[in-house]
This record gives structure tokens, sequence and C-alpha cells, in this order.
């Protein structure tokens, strides 16, 4: 009989009561689910106030006063103007109106003499939700002042370039771009998430959970050894975070499959392949998450104690990604050898749109497969301890 | 055959199994009898391996629990102290678990159960998840699933604690049965009647030491005492005597 015989027993045993248990099912799919759900709002958020942007609306007071001007305004490509009534900085200040411009009495005589005329534009700086349109209006009149500034100096016989001694030139990187990026950098913390989140419940119900209810002592007096019932318990811990890393990978890819990109204009660095890319990447942390689980669950005395331990862990994914994001820290190559920092290297480079070699996936996730073992095999020497099993 | 050799089991100050030495034989129920606090629960799960005596060995039908400790514990059936079941399985699929941890095979075990289940008077229980079973359910559950791989040796820690008399008189149908098929039940109980209505020979233990071993009527003889609950009182000094 060898050490491990008997732990498809356990294994078996423990897959098939948590599947059947629908808190578990739920601990297991919400983790798995809020990341992709969070990235489709979040998207769905920005997207709405882009398109604000881009058809806009400017109320105009005095509007008579300057018909040319506006027709001109209302020519653009997405541009409406509509008249206000009424005290344009209350209704600003209050945020019934994002911004207000109002042209003077005096616009048509000061025009005519080739004076500066006066517009007011009223908004709210801080209305972070209008910045985008109150570029656009800027932009629009400035470009109107600009044009008819160059018809008068070529009227008097002077080329328009003699007003503009720099030619700035905007080069528009796209909001939505930027945006797009780090919502995708977002990505490898769900996954991890997931993982960490998949197998939890098992972990603490296969220890923690067999202590407190006293079936811990039935259970070791069968002939089985603990090596197996360690092994066991992890495999079905770790099939259950599998499946929850699966699940979040499925609703990754249906996500960004679905978002408006072309009506933002957004170019997508991450497909398909770079999903399966990261989900592969993230798949050895989900046979290493529910390891430390169980090692850390197997000191606790109840389940509620084991939770509380265990949640620590929870930070533990965000950690590396942390301290590469935050201080910069340079990828080397140890780093491959250290799970979870493997990981976040290969997750990097993923996003950066360079695939790290096939080589790399394997080391990193060899090096977490064989610490997770590590763990099962302390666990199964714990687990043959009297202080840890009476909880002396 | 179980036979217990002067196993001693400190744990820091407290010594909680002094020098115990008893045999439970084939074909008889032996009856480990003492107070709370005595020793018994640790001596017990000195027998089904779960802890290591200080000194002193243990052996099951001639197996050491220390060197042979797979092949023993396949020859024994325990119902532990805490003989907690899994709240999301039915009563027969924690059953047949522990089967298959014992290497019953599936057609096996399922027809084992259908034996138990009218001894037992599980047939309304045995399908339902053991969350919610009443304190009578589980023991009843815990036993079977105790029993399912026909090991020749029973030991019960203090089984009928707290069960009402329908299920004390199940679990003692059950004693009986197994003793008529010549298997060795060793039990622990604080109750007397239990032990005497039962047993063939009673070890009264206390302060972990054996203080008197026989049969009822040699454990009355020891202690010079007519009732046997006399002769308990006298043999484990209860305080409450001398008070």
């Amino acid at each position: 009989m060898s050490r491990f015989s008997r732990a498809d027993v356990v294994f078996k045993k423990e897959l098939f009561e948590h599947l059947r248990d629908r808190r578990t099912l739920a601990s297991i799919a919400m983790p798995a689910l809020i990341g992709p759900v969070l990235i489709w709002f979040m998207f769905q958020q920005m997207a709405s106030n882009i398109t604000a942007a881009q058809d806009i609306t400017i109320p105009v007071i005095g509007a008579e006063y300057a018909p040319e001007f506006v027709d001109w305004l209302a020519q653009n490509d997405r541009v409406e103007v509509s008249t206000a009534t009424g005290d344009p900085a209350e209704q600003v200040a209050a945020g019934e109106l994002d911004l207000v411009l109002s042209i003077d009495e005096d616009f048509g005589r000061r025009f005519e003499q080739s004076r500066p005329a006066r517009v007011k534009l009223y908004f709210d700086q801080s209305n972070q939700k209008s910045q985008p349109k109150l570029r656009r209006v800027r932009g629009l009149v400035n470009a109107y002042s600009r044009a008819i500034a160059s018809l008068r100096l070529v009227a008097r016989g002077v080329s328009p370039g003699v007003s503009q001694p720099i030619a700035l030139q905007d080069v528009e990187v796209s909001s939505a771009q930027r945006l797009t990026a780090r919502l995708i950098s977002f990505v490898p913390m769900f996954l991890l998430i997931a993982a960490f989140a998949g197998g939890l419940a098992a972990a603490i119900d296969s220890t923690a959970g067999e202590r407190e209810r006293g079936s811990l002592e039935p259970l070791l007096a069968n002939p089985v050894s603990t090596d197996a019932l360690a092994l066991g318990k992890w495999l079905a811990a770790t099939g259950l975070a599998c499946g929850a890393l699966v699940l979040s990978s499925v609703a990754m890819v249906a996500v960004f499959g679905n978002l408006p990109l072309f009506e933002l204009g957004v170019q997508l660095r991450i497909g398909v392949p770079e999903i399966v890319a990261l989900g592969i990447t993230v798949l050895p942390i989900a046979a290493l998450a529910p390891a430390l689980e169980i090692l850390i669950a197997t000191f606790a005395r109840s389940i509620k104690e084991a939770q509380a331990q265990t949640s620590y862990l929870m930070m533990v994914p965000m950690a590396p990604a942390m301290a590469i994001a935050i201080m910069g820290i340079k990828t080397a190559p140890w780093m491959s050898l250290v799970p979870l920092l493997a990981q976040t290297r290969l997750i990097h480079e993923t996003l950066a749109g360079e695939m790290p070699a096939a080589w790399e996936f394997a080391v990193a996730g060899i090096s977490a497969v064989f610490t997770a073992l590590i763990c099962v095999q302390i666990v199964a020497r714990l687990l043959r301890r009297e202080k840890v099993v009476f909880g002396r | 055959m179980i036979e217990i050799d002067g196993i001693s089991k400190t744990f820091g100050e407290t010594r909680a199994v002094d020098a115990l030495t008893l045999e439970a034989r084939d074909g008889q129920v032996t009856g480990l009898l003492g107070p709370n606090g005595a020793g018994k629960t640790t001596a017990f799960r000195i027998l089904y391996g779960l802890m290591r005596p200080d000194t002193g060995s243990v052996r099951v039908d001639g197996l050491d629990i220390a060197t042979d400790r797979a092949a023993a514990q396949s020859q024994l059936g325990a119902l532990p102290d805490t003989h907690g079941l899994y709240p999301r399985l039915t009563a027969r699929e924690n059953i047949l678990y522990f089967a298959h941890l014992q290497g019953v095979s599936r057609p096996e075990a399922l027809r084992r159960v259908e034996t138990y289940v009218p001894v037992l008077d599980m047939a309304e229980i045995v399908d339902r998840r053991t969350e919610g079973f009443s304190h009578g359910e589980r023991t009843k559950t815990a036993l079977a699933r105790a029993l399912v791989h026909q090991p020749q040796n029973i030991i019960l820690d203090e089984p009928t604690n707290g069960l009402d008399v329908m299920s004390v008189r199940a679990l003692r149908e059950m004693i009986r049965r197994l003793r008529g098929e010549g298997r060795c039940v060793l039990f622990s109980s604080h109750v007397m009647q239990e032990v005497s209505a039962l047993c063939d020979r009673i070890v009264v233990i206390s302060n972990g030491r054996s203080v008197a071993s026989g049969t009822p009527d040699q454990v009355r003889e020891q202690a010079g005492r007519e009732d046997l609950e006399d002769a308990f009182v006298e043999l484990t000094g209860s305080k409450a005597e001398r008070a």
C-alpha cells in the first residue's frame, strides 16, 4: 500500500460534498465573476462619458448678438446649440448645466471695429464630467477666433502666418485608450483573486471545519495515511480554484469581446490569446493558493479563526503586482523561480505585448506547484501531531 | 483481541494514563468504567493510533499499533469521543465514505448499509442529509460508519452519552449482536447500569490507573461491596461519597 493510496477517495468525497453545497458554489462564482462584471460596468460608464463629450449641446445666451458665430458653431459635426435662459452662473454652479456660453450685447459692434468681441464661458472646474465638453467648446471658440484673425490679416495684405510665431500641434492620445489600458491592468488581479478565493471554502471546511465538527478524530482512525488525506483535500480545493479561474477567464473573454471598443475608437491590446495566456499563467496559482490556505487553516481551531487568518492571504495576490508597479522594481531572471512574483512578471510582459516563451510559463508553473506540494507535505506532518489534531 | 500493555501518557504535569494494562477478548464485551477525567478517552486515542503513548504498547489481533498502524486500524472500528458527520452528505454517503477509506468496495458497502438500517432503526434517516440530525441519529450513523468494514474489534467511547431510551436500546442490541458474532467489543462508560447490563468483564479506571478488573462479581468482591455502584465509588474514591 503506497503512502498516497485512497487519496482518490478523499478527493472525490470532498469535491462531491462541495459541489453539492450552494453556499460553496456561490463563494466560488462570486469572486470569479465580480472582476468581469466590474470591468463591464466601468467600461460602460466610461463609454457614456466619452460619447457625451463627442455629441455636445452648447447652451448659448444672446445668440441674436452674433448670429454668424452661432451658425458656425452649429455647423460643426456633433454640435448643437440651444438657447439658455436665466442666470448662467447659478445654473452651472447648481450642476443643471455643464457650461453656458454668454455672448455680449456689444459683440456685433466690437466685431465690426476689429476690437476683441466678448464672450463669457461659465463652467465649474470641480465638475470632472464636464471637462471634455469644456475643452471642446474652448477649442471651437479658439478655432473661430483664429479663422477670423486670418481673414482680417489677408484682407490687410498680411500673411496669416505673421500672427502665429509658433504652430502648436495637438497630438491627441485618446483618453479612452488610456482608460482601457488601466482597466486591462486589473485583469490579472481579478484572475488571481478568483484563484485565491475559489478553493478557500473547501480548504477551510476540510481542515478547520473537520476539526470543528469533530469528524477529524474518526477520520484519522481509518487506515489512510495523512499524506493521502492532505493530498486528496488539496486536490479537491485545487479543482474548485481551477474551476473559479476558468469561469473568471471565460467571463473576461466574453466581456472584452462585447465591449463597445469600435465606437470609442479604441485599439485593444488584449485579445483571446492574451487572456488565455494570463489564465495559463495564473493556473499554477490555483494550485498554490489552496495549499497555503489548507496549511493556515490546519492550525486554526475553528472555521471562524481560519477565515480570519486566511483573509490576510487575500492580500498576497496584490503584493507582488504592487511592488513592481509602485516601487518600480525591475523584473529580473531570478524572479522566475519565486511563485507569484514569477507569475506577476509574466503577466506584465504579456500585457506589455511581449508574449513570454513557453519555458518561462513552465518554470513559473513548476515552482508554484512544487511550493504547493511542500505545503501539502507539511500539512500531512501536522496531522500526525497530537497537538495539532487535538488542539492541546 | 485487544491487548494494552502498561501504557502511560502525560500532558504537561497531568498524568492522564498511568501504566494501564487491559485485555479485551473476542466474543466478549469489555467495559472500561471510570469517572469523567479518569483517562478513558486518552487510553482509547492511543488504542486507535491517534496518540503515541510515552511508554507501553498496544496490540490489536497481535498487530502493534505503533509499527503496523494501518493493518491494526483495519481491524478496528472506532466510535471516538467526538464522532462528527459531514453535514452535506446523507447518512448513507457518510457511511460509504468511511467504507471506501477502509477499502470496502461500493456494492459490498451498500449491501452492508442495508443490514444496519433495520438493526439501528435508520430507515427514515438513511437518505437524509445529516445536517440537523438529532444526537441519537448522529450516534447511530457514526456507529454504522465504524462498523461498515466489519472489524474484528470495536471500540466505543461513551456511546450512550446523551441518547434517549430507544437509541440506547438499539445500541445495546447492536453490541449483543457483535458479541454473538464473536467480535471483541470494548466500550467505556461512567454509568454503572450500562456496564453491569452488558459487560462480561469490567476494568475500573481511576486517575489513569486500573484499580480493579474481572467479571462484575469479581469487581464487587475486590471492592468488598455488594452493590456494583458502591464498589465503583469505593474503587474510584469519589469525592461525593466522602463528603
